[in-house]
């Protein structure tokens, strides 16, 4: 690790820590609680200086989605893009931040980095399961700052369930199409100093997806995790509380990234070829999370935490011909490669020759992040201002081990037989970064006027060892980055927001000399409207990227994995809406309107020519990929004592396959498409709830994404039925 | 006062809400794989030209080889009165069947390629550097009869393929070529006519056999369900690669075309160091050397506008020059009617550039084609090299590829 880093991170420990024992005097304050909110709640969003937006457990519950993707999409300035209908890899992009594998997007779980490498390898191909999250909080804009690397869009939390003050006891079972199971069981109570909370959870299916020749398309999922807490009793009026996390999760998902040919999806959406048969996911994911909150009074405490992550996969799939055509440039034109088509469907035998013969490659990566962080944060008055200072420092490490192997198949009738030969390695490199991470933000409060100001720094040491070339690449990025929001609160009902902080992604430890880190500068402006029924946002934003960077996946053709690209200027702007309406339409019975609505347009500044293939050769004006110009989101619901309702109308646009600015329906694009879910809820009696939700009530089927390798669609309809007991 | 403010500080805060981008921008003309169909137009060109050309070929020399074809008739009629009808028959099949791979030497790209062109040395292997070997085919003719291990495929390219069957079928003078120490052919003009007559049909016969077997490789190397070099052609992957083959391809009008089969013959172009060249002269037993170069210039026009489908005249309308494809079509369709309206071969025609005046009137019918016409296939070279001059200049600029190595210079 780079000296000074080592220096600076022990240096700014010893001053977050030591200067605390001069409270020792204060008087006696509220009791510490586990922190699993970054943003403080509802209540501290609303007067933020910077978007933010919170779903919380009763929204949760409402439709008790699994899939993260259905869950996002309520949220504005948040894109999603879907890849296997369940959200087993989410693809999350906020603010026109690419979505793909939600690598520009800071992830945390409880306020802890979650994701497998957030800086060696960004592409978050473990998020928590929604199931076990109690509440999930975005921050975007200046809000951003207090959490990194990725500040070019924002940051997601997600809250897991708090240890509880009262025992608490639920079995949660769900049944749905394609034998969709999910049991959950919780446990959680404190007894004096003590308090725990286990979380088991399994959820499974068979898939949706019909296999030529037949065979699995379902995945399985299994999610341990226990926190344990003691609070020892307060001591001259200074309180701690440790918490320790332990979690443990595993997968096995006959998951694939083959998609179809345009006439075959029109033929059967569903229809997975046969040249996937031999494609699984395998994961497991291990956490230790050592958490210590320490209140020496109302005005003063100290959140740290020691954090390990562990995470190990293998993706074992189709990659292609071992020399042939893409299989991208295959179901693209179909009309043209007809024999590689009949290949992939099992209809035509392999001739032996690298041309025919399919590349199965199993990706197989290990991952670690590891750390110590802590938040100070201090309240006091200067004057007429109140002020909220918030300083925080990070040390953290993280790396990933890429052993990429190739094993080639011949289609022989339907099936897939190995040849036999050893093809080596497609990729064999590690990559390892340490970061310190600093940031300090005051929360300035003057009459009807908070001002959130803060800066952040990120100083980034990367290494990447490429064993195939037998080279070695050092990058090394420091960085500075202001942020500044300010919340006008005008009248008792209405506040006007705006905002400006530097963005900032790092580029990967594997990126050249010639790769920048992504840098921009976001800019956000809006109103905020509440009264006791209504609350509405209207926020403004406009992100000024000095240069955006690409990132080449496994499935990109003509690059290597890992590789980076710049896209230089590039401007992103769009509007986000969103409004919540609530009041008693009968005796007993709620009324619920809730609107999320996002507008994003966006244009590449300046000309060039890229081998990354989401790009291509691109000119000024030319528009992202994958964004979406509409995506919105209108929910009604009932709610009474007994019973509750929901009906949600989600809609995306179309969005473009390549970066151009061609009329969007002269070009590859993913369809646009509506959905409708519903859900019904009857709480027999204290004890009892029994839901029944439908996704996608009229069938929509759309194509939802041309990559990674053809057209996939989006989930059918599904029909869950869920029992949940408290006792 | 103060709501007023606050008022209007809310409308100035709606109305800008949604930021715009610049979106301005870009307007560049050039034609990449983004804004064109380039792996549409190779596949068009591969299904619907370069694949039918081979496999009509083929067919054509596979018919022609076959036990009861024209040439096997040819052979078993040989001393009987239908001696001279099968002959011509013969003669006619191959014909077309040389008409026939005319147009596919404007197509030389992969499978013909590889191995030093193999396949291609197999069925016709002329070239200036390459010109068939008489002596050799005599010699092999009486080997072929009388070694029981004889194999075609160890005699040289130029004993081999179209060019030695033409010698064959299309020679009246059965003497043959070679010099008096050449042990094998000490004894061949005294033999018998008609022996003499057979064994060179039946050794045609061999050759026409390995003419077929390399046609069928040919082709079989092409088809989806053989080789399969269709797709290696049309893969995006090699598409640089693939639009570079094809458009070097069009340059055998310009190396070949125009410089060996009209340049050195005619002592325009600096290989021919005497006043004219006529044994270089392709096809000249059949004297179909004019109807050969027709078959290219009608090649090259079908290659240009890739048929009835997306084509390099596609490319270039796009890039925004169609007068390119215009010129090129125009001087295409001048030279075609240059052929049409010529009354003799290029071999009788030669024959007229006997002095010093008549090869200056060539070399000047060469340089302005619409000249006198003293000697017509100096005004034919003429109007090809408008169209390889074009080709050199305003196609590769317009498809945006490099000149092949071969045609960087002109040799006239």
């Amino acid at each position: 690790m780079n000296t000074a880093i080592r220096l600076t991170a022990a240096g700014l420990t010893a001053a977050l820590l030591s200067p605390l024992c001069s409270y020792a005097d204060e008087p006696r304050h509220t009791p510490p609680r586990e922190e699993v909110l970054v943003t403080g709640g509802r209540d501290a969003i609303a007067k933020l200086g910077g978007s933010a937006q919170l779903i919380d457990e009763e929204m949760l519950e409402r439709f008790d989605f699994s899939d993260l993707n259905q869950v996002m999409g309520s949220l504005p300035g948040v894109y999603i893009r879907e890849e296997d209908g369940y959200g087993l890899r989410p693809n999350i992009g906020i603010r026109g931040a690419t979505s793909e594998r939600s690598q520009k997007v800071t992830i945390m779980e409880d306020g802890i980095l979650i994701t497998p490498a957030p800086y060696s390898a960004p592409s978050a191909y473990y998020i928590p399961n929604v199931s076990r999250i109690s509440a999930v909080e975005v921050l975007k804009g200046p809000s951003a700052i207090y959490h990194g690397p990725h500040t070019v869009g924002g940051a997601i939390n997600f809250a897991t369930r708090p240890i509880s003050e009262t025992a608490i006891r639920e079995i949660d079972l769900t049944y749905g199409s394609d034998n969709y199971q999910k049991a959950q069981y919780f446990s959680s109570e404190t007894r004096g100093s003590f308090g725990y909370a286990i979380d088991l959870l399994r959820y499974s299916g068979d898939g949706f997806k019909e296999l030529d020749g037949g065979g699995d398309t379902g995945f399985e999922r299994n999610d341990l995790n226990v926190k344990m807490s003691w609070q020892p009793d307060t001591q001259n009026g200074r309180d701690h509380l440790f918490t320790l996390k332990l979690g443990f999760a595993d997968e096995e998902a006959d998951e694939t990234y083959l998609g179809l040919s345009q006439s075959d999806f029109d033929a059967n959406p569903y229809r997975r070829y046969a040249a996937s048969q031999l494609d699984a996911f395998t994961s497991e994911h291990s956490q230790i999370h050592l958490g210590h909150v320490f209140t020496l009074s109302d005005d003063i405490s100290v959140n740290s935490a020691l954090y390990w992550n562990q995470f190990d996969r293998a993706w074992h799939k189709l990659d292609g011909f071992i020399d042939g055509v893409a299989i991208r440039d295959v179901l693209s034109r179909p009309e043209i490669f007809t024999r590689e088509l009949g290949i992939l469907r099992g209809e035509i035998n392999s001739d032996g020759s690298d041309a025919e013969t399919l590349d199965v490659t199993n990706n197989d990566r290990r991952y670690g992040s590891m750390g110590i962080q802590s938040n100070l944060s201090y309240r006091f008055n200067l004057g007429s201002t109140e002020h909220n200072l918030t300083t925080g420092v990070r040390l953290h490490r993280d790396y990933v081990e890429r052993d990429h192997s190739i094993s080639g198949y011949l289609m022989t009738d339907g099936r897939m037989v190995s040849d036999g030969q050893d093809y080596g390695d497609k990729t064999l490199n590690e990559a390892d970064t340490d970061a310190l991470a600093v940031f300090v933000v005051d929360t300035i409060s003057w009459r009807n006027v908070n001002i959130t100001a803060g800066l952040r720094s990120e100083t980034i040491d990367g290494n990447n060892d490429d064993y195939l070339s037998n080279s070695r690449n050092n990058k090394s990025q420091s960085v500075l980055l202001p942020g500044i929001g300010v919340f006008w609160q005008v009248t008792d009902r209405v506040g006007l927001l705006a905002g400006v902080n530097r963005g900032f992604s790092p580029a990967a430890p594997s990126a050249s000399d010639s790769v920048d880190p992504e840098i921009s500068i976001n800019y956000e402006y809006g109103l905020r409207y509440t009264s006791d029924q209504l609350s509405v946002d209207a926020i403004g934003f406009f992100s000024d990227y000095d240069n955006l960077l690409g990132r080449c996946r496994v499935s990109d053709p003509e690059c290597t994995a890992g590789e980076e690209f710049n896209g230089d200027n590039v401007e992103i702007a769009g509007l986000e809406l969103t409004g919540e309406w609530r009041r008693p339409v009968a005796p007993g019975l709620t009324g619920l309107l809730q609107l999320s609505y996002t507008y994003t347009e966006s244009a590449f500044q300046t000309d060039f020519a890229s081998t990354f293939s989401q790009w291509g050769d691109v000119e000024a004006g030319d528009e992202l990929p994958y964004l979406p110009e509409h995506i919105g989101r209108l929910q009604v619901g009932m709610e009474a004592s007994r019973w509750a309702a929901h009906i949600a109308v989600s809609h995306q646009s179309e969005m473009r396959d390549q970066a151009g600015k061609q009329s969007i329906s002269q070009v590859a694009h993913t369809d646009a498409y509506t959905t409708v879910d519903t859900s019904a809820s009857w709480f027999v009696n204290g004890a009892w709830t029994l839901q029944l939700s439908i996704d996608n009530l009229f069938d929509e089927e759309a194509v939802v994404s041309l990559r990674p390798f053809g057209a996939r669609p989006n989930k059918p309809r599904t029909a869950r039925l869920r029992a949940k007991y408290s006792f | 006062m103060m709501n007023k403010i606050r008022t209007g500080l809310l409308l100035a805060a709606l109305l800008p809400l949604a930021a715009c981008v610049d979106n301005n921008g870009g307007g560049s003309t050039a034609v990449t794989a983004e804004n064109f169909d380039f792996v549409g137009m190779l596949a068009n060109y591969t299904d619907t030209i370069i694949v039918p050309n081979y496999d009509t070929f083929a067919q054509q020399s596979a018919d022609f080889n076959a036990d009861t074809g024209p040439l096997a008739q040819y052979c078993n009629a040989i001393g009987s009165a239908d001696e001279s009808s099968t002959r011509s028959a013969a003669q006619t099949a191959w014909r077309d069947a040389m008409s026939q791979w005319q147009l596919t030497e404007l197509h030389q790209l992969g499978p013909v390629l590889q191995n030093s062109g193999a396949l291609r040395n197999r069925i016709h292997s002329y070239s200036r550097s390459a010109l068939v070997s008489t002596c050799g085919i005599d010699q092999s003719v009486v080997i072929a009869d009388s070694d029981a291990n004889f194999s075609v495929s160890n005699r040289a390219s130029n004993q081999r393929g179209l060019g030695a069957i033409e010698y064959l079928l299309f020679n009246t003078n059965l003497s043959h070529t070679c010099p008096d120490q050449v042990s094998q052919t000490s004894d061949w003009n005294s033999r018998p006519e008609n022996e003499r007559k057979q064994l060179r049909c039946n050794y045609a016969r061999r050759l026409a056999g390995d003419v077929a077997q390399a046609a069928d490789s040919l082709a079989s190397a092409w088809e989806t369900n053989g080789g399969n070099y269709r797709s290696t052609f049309i893969n995006p992957g090699n598409l640089n690669d693939s639009l570079k083959a094809l458009s070097d391809a069009l340059f055998y009008l310009d190396t070949e075309t125009k410089d060996s089969k009209l340049g050195i013959p005619t002592g325009i172009n600096s290989g021919c160091s005497q006043r004219t060249c006529p044994t270089v002269v392709e096809s000249r037993f059949a004297q179909t050397s004019l109807d050969n170069i027709r078959r290219n210039l009608q090649s090259f026009i079908t290659l240009l506008k890739g048929g009835d489908g997306l084509g390099f005249d596609d490319v270039i309308e796009q890039a925004g020059v169609p007068e390119v494809t215009d010129k090129l079509l125009a001087d295409s369709q001048l030279a075609l009617a240059e052929i049409d309206a010529m009354t003799t071969s290029l071999s009788e025609q030669l024959n007229s550039i006997n002095d010093d005046a008549s090869k200056e009137a060539c070399i000047a019918a060469a340089g302005n084609p619409d000249s006198a016409r003293t000697v017509p296939v100096c005004n034919l070279y003429g109007y090809i090299r408008r169209i390889t001059d074009t080709l050199k200049v305003g196609f590769v600029a317009a498809v945006d590829v490099d000149l092949p190595d071969r045609a960087q210079s002109d040799n006239d």
